[in-house]
């Protein structure tokens, strides 16, 4: 009988605590909502192209009364242009959605705005940024891709990054590399690599590839677009994005291979800048893009969704089951010069 | 009258320069401010470094991507001279058959952007892939067609600027006096000679003006050299800006100093152009009227009429025809075709939006650009006003600066200014009229240097005014530079891109923005369903125009 009136009251204890914790929490979501009604809109710079478009309309479909702006332009120009903007008191821009290392520096920098989403509680510590100013939204997943009808032997194919190191003679002018001097996401896998196999290995990695007369392309879309028609059908990576818009969507022949060492891992984040002029509605779509239900927008694009309880996008393997390579992204740029040298060297561009 | 008239000039002449020292010398001012520095105007601990010209004049990689440069404006000017300049003697002069029909299209490949151009060429001539060199294989000749070469480079961007030449040779054909041609084959002198020794030094102004143009374009083009010369580690001057612009940290110092190379080189073309052409006289639209006729080629008319339909099937046919295909496929080549690409494009939220906007500043850009242009024209060629000789100069900084650069320098104008422009379509406006005046005054310019002062001189004589005397008998006479040169112009607008990246914002979204969205997703056959859809808008457009002033055209012809 004890037992179960102890039972009793502690379940009435917990059930109170329950409510009472569940009642603060809805009246700040109903009164950020009411607060981001009230500014009416918010901008989106996004180094993402198109996502930002996805994502609105999903976003109005909770909330009609908000209006969302969104811009899109590479990652760099868009920092440059938040910069430039905060520097003339011009503030325009509530999020900026771009790599983490654009924020990290933001971050360094004091132009970002601190915020603990509610939403972040959905999340796996490990996929969770080191601090509250920007909150990963995605992966980036580079492997090594091949048009498989361009190039059958299956034999042939690459297992690992370091089997570069000895290219095949079959893979001599049939290989496509990108230019880390004018891709951000070629210097993320630079970086990756030498940060996994030491700098001599990662650029044996790259003379290998000079010895296979890769082909140098200053972004991955004209690598895959090279891999695509056959030109040049082995890709030294693809981003699994584009890889699932030229695969799922569009069933071109590329087959992605996953490296024994780990598919290279980036992540694309969020970040409210300081002195945004829409705050409320920017936590708001800050909040949704981390949400269940902004995270299905997500995986629908074929990307890789962190929230717990989302499946991984149709086509791709789970994410937990692959080997992965990740770093870093606020040491990455402390050693740009060194490693573009090598690579330079390595790959024998001036 | 004449001081009330030559007050006029003055106030006009003014505010044009004004208009020109706001929109050319106040963003270069601060593209300049921003190479002696070591981080962007207005950044705090900016200091001041001649590192970013150390840089851009010691390292032998920059050293040679000039160079190479050079040799890639050359091929290029080469070869718009080659098919541009016969094109327009062809369709101005000669009783070529379908002679208008031609002439309708000449534009087309304008409005095949750079990019597409270049991936269309791809699929054309790559040693492994390319449909041309197939048919080559097949029909048993040992040559294999390479676009990955600074042959392959000069020969995109050739084609691609080639109806600059024509309209500018064109334009100054349409304006001459046939007599003197008459006079010369009265006197004995054949077809070709006549051609050689009489039209084309005549037409010389336009001549240098279209070739100071395409030069200039050429060495400037970043999309082209970027996708057939990286691949064989072929850098260009604007590769190697777009590296300093694409990584961290930005470096805006370093691609200012870089394009003073640039800035050199037009520099030098414009000196040349004005030595070339001084102390001579190029005056064939007198106060006589006169009538152009076409020259009867008899049996050579099919001579040329082959010639142009090579023209057209190299330039336009084959480029077009693998985009049009490109884009009725899900990805190249895998044949199975669907509307599917098309209707991903209509169903872009921001489609409609960017359509609207760009039609919109593309026709506000040309006219504002052409009113500036023509009164410009006037003030060089016209008055006595000291320095307008350095409104050339002035006028062509800003075209050899790559765009993203000159964008950069509208932006650091334009923020600090109150009023409402940074973010709204005035400023990609303000900045396109800036950067492209001198293909205007270029245009405008060329025909003006054929009409002869007794004309104007006649109708001030008579008691009119300076602006009278400007719209009643000026204008007429050079309309064909003025409608050139805005047809020119709006298709430039249409889709130019690199500006448009940097001015662009949410509520000012370009087609070209869109176009390079698909570019950066690797979606080249939805890029090329965008292409199809801004070449159909384009020239129908274009097409529209042409009827609106065209009856006058041809009733002047």
């Amino acid at each position: 009988m004890d037992i179960r009136r102890t039972a009793g009251y502690l379940l009435a204890i917990v059930s109170c605590w329950a409510i009472i914790g569940l009642v603060p929490a809805a009246a700040a979501d109903t009164a950020l909502v009411e607060a981001a009604k009230k500014e009416g809109e918010v901008q989106i710079y996004s180094g993402q192209p198109r996502e930002a478009e996805q994502l609105a309309k999903a976003f109005n479909k909770k909330y009609p009364n908000i209006k969302v702006n969104y811009y899109d332009a590479p990652i760099w120009q868009l920092y440059e242009r938040y910069k430039g903007e905060y520097r003339a008191k011009r503030n325009i821009m509530d999020i900026l959605y771009v790599s983490e290392v654009a924020l990290a520096k933001l971050r360094d920098e004091g132009l970002l705005m601190e915020y603990n989403s509610p939403e972040l509680a959905g999340y796996a510590p490990e996929t969770l940024a080191p601090n509250r100013f920007w909150a990963i939204v995605k992966p980036f997943v580079a492997f090594p891709c091949v048009n498989a009808e361009a190039f059958p032997r299956k034999e042939l194919y690459p297992q690992d990054w370091v089997d570069f190191v000895s290219p095949k003679p079959e893979w001599s002018g049939k290989v496509s590399v990108f230019d880390p001097r004018s891709s951000g996401v070629a210097y993320d896998v630079l970086y990756a690599l030498s940060l996994k196999f030491g700098d001599d290995t990662t650029r044996k990695i790259y003379e290998g590839l000079r010895k296979a007369k890769a082909r140098i392309f200053s972004s991955t879309p004209e690598g895959m677009q090279a891999a695509v028609t056959g030109e040049a059908p082995l890709m030294f990576y693809i981003l699994q994005n584009h890889w699932a818009g030229a695969a799922i969507e569009k069933k071109a022949p590329l087959e992605i291979l996953i490296p024994k060492s780990g598919a290279i891992i980036s992540y694309a984040a969020n970040g409210i800048v300081k002195n945004a002029p829409h705050p409320n509605a920017a936590k708001l779509f800050y909040d949704f893009m981390l949400s269940d239900e902004g995270q299905r927008v997500f995986a629908g694009m074929h990307m890789y969704a962190l929230r717990k309880g989302v499946p991984p996008p149709k086509g791709l393997p789970d994410l937990k089951s692959i080997p992965k390579i990740t770093f870093d992204p606020a040491k990455e740029l402390a050693r740009q010069k060194e490693l573009i040298k090598l690579w330079t060297d390595a790959i024998g561009a001036e | 009258m004449q001081t009330g008239g030559r007050c006029v000039e003055w106030v006009a002449s003014g505010t044009a320069l004004v208009v020109v020292a706001i929109l050319v010398l106040f963003p270069m001012g601060m593209l300049l401010y921003g190479s002696l520095l070591d981080s962007p105007p207005g950044e705090p601990g900016a200091k001041f470094t001649t590192e970013n010209y150390v840089d851009a004049f010691s390292k032998i990689s920059n050293r040679r991507a000039f160079l190479n440069t050079l040799t890639i404006g050359v091929i290029s000017t080469v070869i718009a001279l080659l098919l541009g300049v016969p094109l327009g003697w062809i369709l101005a002069r000669t009783n070529t058959p379908f002679h208008d029909q031609f002439e309708a299209i000449m534009i087309a490949p304008l409005l095949i952007p750079p990019v597409v151009g270049a991936l269309a060429w791809i699929l054309l001539a790559s040693p492994q892939i390319g449909v041309l060199n197939f048919a080559l294989k097949y029909l048993g000749i040992d040559v294999t067609l390479n676009i990955y070469t600074p042959w392959g480079i000069g020969w995109v961007i050739g084609a691609y600027l080639s109806p600059y030449m024509s309209l500018f040779v064109g334009g100054a054909l349409r304006s001459m006096d046939p007599s003197l041609e008459e006079a010369s084959r009265v006197s004995g002198a054949g077809l070709f000679r006549t051609a050689c020794r009489i039209t084309l030094p005549l037409v010389r102004p336009a001549l240098l003006s279209g070739m100071l143009l395409v030069f200039v374009i050429a060495v400037g083009i970043f999309g082209v050299p970027t996708m057939l010369g990286w691949t064989s580690k072929y850098y260009v001057l604007t590769s190697r800006i777009w590296m300093t612009l694409s990584f961290s940290p930005v470096n805006y110092g370093l691609a200012t100093a870089l394009s003073t190379y640039l800035i050199g080189i037009a520099m030098l073309g414009v000196f040349l152009h004005k030595r070339f052409l001084r102390h001579r006289s190029y005056l064939t639209v007198t106060g006589r009227g006169f009538r152009p006729g076409r020259i009867d080629l008899r049996g050579w008319r099919w001579a040329t009429f082959a010639f142009c339909c090579l023209y057209f099937l190299l330039t336009v046919a084959g480029p077009f025809l693998v985009t049009l295909i490109a884009s009725f496929v899900p990805y190249t080549w895998k044949f199975t075709f669907s509307l599917e690409n098309y209707q991903k494009i209509y169903g872009y939220q921001l489609f409609w939006q960017a359509l609207r906007n760009t039609v919109i500043v593309s026709a506000v850009g040309a006219t504002a650009s052409l009113v500036l242009a023509t009164v410009l024209s006037w003030l060089i060629h016209r008055t006595q006003i000291p320095g307008r000789g350095l409104i050339d100069y002035v006028v062509m900084l800003p075209v050899s600066l790559p765009g993203i650069a000159i964008a950069v320098g509208v932006v650091w104008t334009w923020i600090q200014v109150p009023i409402g422009i940074y973010g709204t379509l005035w400023i990609i406006v303000l900045g396109f009229v800036g950067r492209f005046l001198s293909y205007g005054v270029r245009s405008t310019s060329s025909n003006l240097m054929q009409i002869h002062p007794e004309l104007e001189g006649s109708s001030r004589v008579c008691g009119a005014s300076w602006a009278r005397t400007l719209i009643r008998v000026t204008l007429p006479l050079i309309k064909p530079g003025i409608i050139a040169g805005w047809v020119l112009l709006f298709i430039l607008f249409f889709s130019e891109l690199s500006m448009v990246m940097v001015l662009g914002s949410y509520n000012s979204v370009m087609l070209s923005m869109l176009m390079f969205e698909q570019w950066q997703l690797g979606q080249f056959t939805t890029l090329a369903a965008l292409s199809m859809v801004t070449f159909t808008v384009v020239f129908g457009l274009v097409g529209a125009f042409r009827r609106v002033v065209g009856a006058d055209f041809r009733m002047q012809a």
